[in-house]
C-alpha cells in the first residue's frame, strides 16, 4: 500500500520539465522556437509531433545541450531535472548527465554509431564513461544489455562492427547504449523513421516494454501520427516553432482543437473504412523570414480571420489539454453550425 | 486498343555480387520471375519493404534496366525488340517520377529549362514560344505559379519540387507514369496535396499510374490494384480493397498488422514476423518467406508455392501453400472489425473541410470576429 501510494506521488511530479524555452539563429530577428514548455512524467511518453522544420528536433538538441552557442542563441528557458534546475543555455555543461541520467536515440543509427569501433565497445564505453567499472564488468553489462534489447547471440554481436548489422539491429544497439545506465529520461528523435514497417513495429514494442520496466520518462519526437497513437501518453503538437496544442493522447486524437491538429489528422490516408479524397492543409510551412505575425498558422488556416493577426494565448481545458487558437474551444462553433 | 497497357512476363533481374577473379560470386535475385498486367487507366501499386525488388521492377518496366530474362510489352510491343530510336519514342509515352525531389532535379537548371527539356526532345514540332506556353500551362496544372519558371530548384520546398518533377514527367504527354515512392519524402500535409494532385492529373490526362511505395495507407488511398512483393517475388496481387480486407498471404497479413494507425486505444493484434528480411544473397529453398512465417510447415521449406487463385471473380492471386489458413486467421484478427469512429471527431473533420472549401460561415457565427477574405 505504502509503496503504491509513494509511486503515485512520484508519478505526479514531472521527472523533467522545461519552462519557456525561446531560441533563435544568432542574429536573426525571429524566434526559431517560441515559449516551449513541457513536463515529462516518469513512466510516461511525451510525443512531440510536427512536420519538418517545426522545431521539434532542434528543441531536443537544445535540451541535451548539443547546439553550438555561436550559431543558436538560446534566449531563455529553464530545465528542471532530478531536483536540479539549470538554464537551457547551460545544458551543454551537463556532460555528467548526458548518456547517464539523460539519454538520446537518433534517427539514423548508421551515422550515429562509430563505424570504426565494435558495437559492444561503444556500449561499454557508455558505462565506463560514467561509472567506475572495470572493462570486464562493463563488457558483461554490455552483453546483458544487448540480450535485453533482443539481439540474438549477444556475446558474438559484441565483437561486430556497425556495418555488419541490419538497420533494425543497429537501432537496437543504439537503444542498448542509451539505456545501459538506466537513465531517468530518454529522448528519442524519430527512432523508427528509417526502418521498415515490420521492424518499426518490433522497435516500438521494445521501447514500450523497456520504458515500462524502468519507469523512465520519454520524449519521443516523430512526424508519424500512427506511432504517436501507439506510444504516447501525452502529445505536444508543434507548428513553425510554436506549441499549438498539447494534452493527453486521447484528447489530441479524439478531441483535437487546433485547426492544424485537425488538418494533420484528416490528411492521413486511412487503412480501413471508406476511401475518400484526402483533406489537405493548403500551402507550405512558412520560412523563418516569412513568418506571419500573430498566429503562425494563420497563413494556411481555413478558419483564418482578422483576429489571427494577434498572437493567440494558450487556453487550457480539462485534463491539461491546452490550445493556442483564438477559436478554441471549437465546440462553440460546432454547435452553432450544426 | 487493348485494355492492357503494360504486360510483364516472367521478368527476372539477377545481379552477381562479390565476384572474385577466379570465383563466381553470389547471385542476387532482385526480381525473380514476376508477371503482371497493368490495365489502361488504372493505378497499379507495387508494395514491399526495402530490398524486395520493387524499385528494380519499376525500372525494368520502362527498360531503364535490361532484364536478365523475360519480357515487358508496352501496348502489345515487346520492349526488347525496340531499336534505340523506338526506345526514345517509348520514353515519350512512359515517364518516371522519382522519390527524392532534392536529388532528381538538376540544381543548375531553372524550372523553365527543367520542364522544357523533355519538350525539346519529344516535341520537336513546337516553336520556342509554344514550348514556353506549354511550360506555363504545365506549371499551373501541377499547382505552381507561372513566375516560378525563372527560379532554381533550391528555392522550392520538397512538395513544390515534387510538383516540378511531376510537371516534367507530364511534359512529353505520356500515357503511363511510373512513380517510385513519389510522396514518401514529403510531410503528411504536403503528401496529401501531392496524392490528390496525382489523382486529378490521372483523370485529366487519362493516365495510367504505377505507384511503387512502402506505405500501405498511401497505396490504399491511391490505387486500384496492388501487388505485394517479398524478396523479388510477387506473393499476392489483386484489387486493393480485396487484398487489404482479405489478405491471403502471411506476409501481407503481417505488413497490414504492423502499420501503426492514428487511432488511440485500438490495439491491433500484431502478427510479428520472426527476425528480419534475409540477405538478398541467401538462397532459401522452398517458399522464400518460410523462415519468418508462422504458418510454415515442411512443404514450405521444400517446394516453392505456385501462384493460385484465391478469389476468381476478383482476380485475387496468392503464392502460398496455406492461403486458406491465412484467410481463416485474417478473418479472426481484429483487423477486420469495423472501426466505429468518434462522432465528435468526424464532425470536426467536416467543419475543417467545410472551411477549406471556403464555406466561411463557420467562424462568422462567433459573431464578434470580423471575417477576412481568404486568399
Amino acid at each position: 500500500m505504502l509503496a503504491a501510494s509513494s509511486s503515485s506521488i512520484n508519478s505526479s511530479l514531472p521527472v523533467f520539465s522545461v519552462a519557456d524555452l525561446n531560441m533563435r539563429i544568432a542574429g536573426s530577428p525571429t524566434d526559431l522556437v517560441e515559449n516551449f514548455s513541457i513536463d515529462v512524467f516518469p513512466g510516461h511518453t511525451l510525443c512531440i509531433v510536427g512536420e519538418s522544420g517545426c522545431g521539434k528536433s532542434i528543441s531536443a538538441l537544445a535540451l541535451m545541450g548539443l547546439l553550438s552557442p555561436t550559431e543558436i542563441d538560446i534566449r531563455s528557458g529553464t530545465i528542471r531535472f532530478e531536483g536540479q534546475e539549470y538554464p537551457v543555455s547551460e545544458a551543454q555543461n551537463a556532460r555528467h548527465l548526458r548518456g547517464d541520467r539523460l539519454a538520446m536515440i537518433f534517427q539514423e543509427p548508421m551515422t550515429s554509431l562509430n563505424p570504426a569501433y565494435k558495437v559492444g565497445e561503444q556500449i561499454a564505453e557508455a558505462i565506463t564513461c560514467h561509472h567506475p567499472f572495470s572493462s570486464d564488468e562493463a563488457k558483461k553489462r554490455a552483453i546483458e544489455m544487448l540480450a535485453k534489447v533482443g539481439i540474438p547471440a549477444p556475446a558474438a554481436r559484441f565483437n561486430e562492427y556497425p556495418h555488419q548489422l541490419s538497420g533494425g539491429m543497429r537501432q537496437r544497439v543504439m537503444i542498448a547504449m542509451a539505456l545501459v545506465n538506466n537513465p531517468s529520461l530518454l529522448i528519442a528523435d524519430e527512432p523508427t523513421t528509417a526502418l521498415d514497417v515490420t521492424i518499426q513495429a518490433q522497435i516500438i514494442e521494445l521501447i514500450r516494454n523497456l520504458q515500462k520496466e524502468a519507469n523512465m520518462g520519454t520524449i519521443m519526437i516523430t512526424h508519424d501520427l500512427g506511432v504517436v497513437a501507439k506510444l504516447a501518453t501525452d502529445v505536444v503538437v508543434m507548428y513553425a516553432g510554436q506549441i499549438v496544442e498539447k494534452g493527453p493522447v486521447e484528447a489530441i486524437f479524439n478531441d483535437p482543437q487546433h485547426p492544424y491538429t485537425i488538418g494533420l489528422l484528416s490528411s492521413m490516408p486511412k487503412l480501413t473504412g471508406q476511401r475518400e479524397r484526402l483533406a489537405t492543409i493548403p500551402g507550405t510551412v512558412p520560412t523563418i523570414q516569412s513568418m506571419p505575425s500573430g498566429c503562425r498558422f494563420s497563413s494556411r488556416c481555413p478558419f483564418r480571420a482578422a483576429i489571427c493577426k494577434e498572437k493567440p494565448v494558450a487556453r487550457s481545458f480539462k485534463n491539461n489539454h491546452s490550445v493556442s487558437c483564438h477559436f478554441a474551444p471549437l465546440d462553440v462553433i460546432l454547435e452553432l453550425s450544426v | 486498343m487493348s485494355d492492357i497497357i503494360l504486360k510483364a512476363c516472367n521478368l527476372k533481374k539477377y545481379y552477381e555480387v562479390n565476384q572474385g577473379l577466379f570465383s563466381s560470386g553470389d547471385l542476387v535475385k532482385a526480381v525473380d520471375d514476376v508477371s503482371l498486367e497493368v490495365r489502361r487507366g488504372e493505378t497499379f501499386a507495387i508494395v514491399g519493404e526495402s530490398g524486395c525488388g520493387k524499385s528494380t521492377l519499376g525500372r525494368l518496366l520502362m527498360q531503364l534496366l535490361v532484364p536478365t530474362e523475360g519480357e515487358v510489352e508496352f501496348e502489345g510491343k515487346a520492349l526488347s525488340k525496340h531499336s534505340d530510336k523506338d526506345l526514345s519514342t517509348l520514353r515519350k509515352e512512359v515517364q518516371f517520377v522519382f522519390q527524392d525531389p532534392f536529388s532528381s532535379l538538376n540544381p543548375r537548371m531553372t524550372v523553365r529549362k527543367l520542364i522544357s527539356e523533355p519538350l525539346e526532345i519529344h516535341r520537336k514540332d513546337l516553336s520556342s514560344k509554344q514550348r514556353d506556353d506549354k511550360v506555363k500551362q504545365l506549371l499551373e496544372q501541377v499547382g505552381l505559379r507561372v513566375e516560378h519558371a525563372n527560379r532554381y530548384p533550391h528555392e522550392f520546398s520538397g512538395g513544390q519540387r515534387q510538383r516540378i518533377g511531376i510537371a516534367r514527367a507530364l511534359a512529353s504527354g505520356p500515357k503511363l507514369i511510373i512513380g517510385d515512392e513519389p510522396v514518401s519524402a514529403l510531410d503528411v500535409s504536403v503528401q496529401a496535396q501531392v496524392v490528390n494532385l496525382l489523382d486529378d492529373l490521372r483523370d485529366e490526362f487519362e493516365l495510367t499510374l504505377i505507384i511503387i511505395a512502402h506505405d500501405l495507407s498511401i497505396i490504399r488511398q491511391m490505387s486500384d490494384r496492388v501487388a505485394v512483393m517479398y524478396l523479388g517475388k510477387i506473393v499476392e496481387m489483386g484489387p486493393v480493397d480485396e487484398v487489404f480486407s482479405n489478405p491471403r498471404h502471411p506476409y501481407t497479413l503481417a505488413l497490414l498488422s504492423a502499420v501503426p494507425e492514428p487511432v488511440v486505444g485500438q490495439e491491433k493484434t500484431l502478427i510479428s514476423l520472426l527476425g528480419e528480411t534475409p540477405s538478398p544473397t541467401a538462397s532459401i529453398p522452398g517458399c522464400r518467406f518460410n523462415n519468418r512465417c508462422q504458418f510454415a510447415r515442411n512443404i514450405c521449406r521444400k517446394t516453392q508455392p505456385e501462384i493460385s487463385v484465391a478469389e476468381a471473380h476478383e482476380k485475387h492471386i496468392v503464392a502460398c501453400h496455406f492461403w486458406q489458413d491465412v484467410a481463416q486467421s485474417a478473418s479472426e484478427n481484429t483487423m477486420n472489425t469495423s472501426r466505429t469512429r468518434n462522432e465528435k471527431l468526424e464532425a470536426r473533420f467536416k467543419l475543417y473541410q467545410a472551411a477549406l472549401k471556403g464555406e466561411k460561415a463557420v467562424p462568422k457565427l462567433l459573431g464578434a470576429i470580423e471575417q477576412e477574405e481568404l486568399t
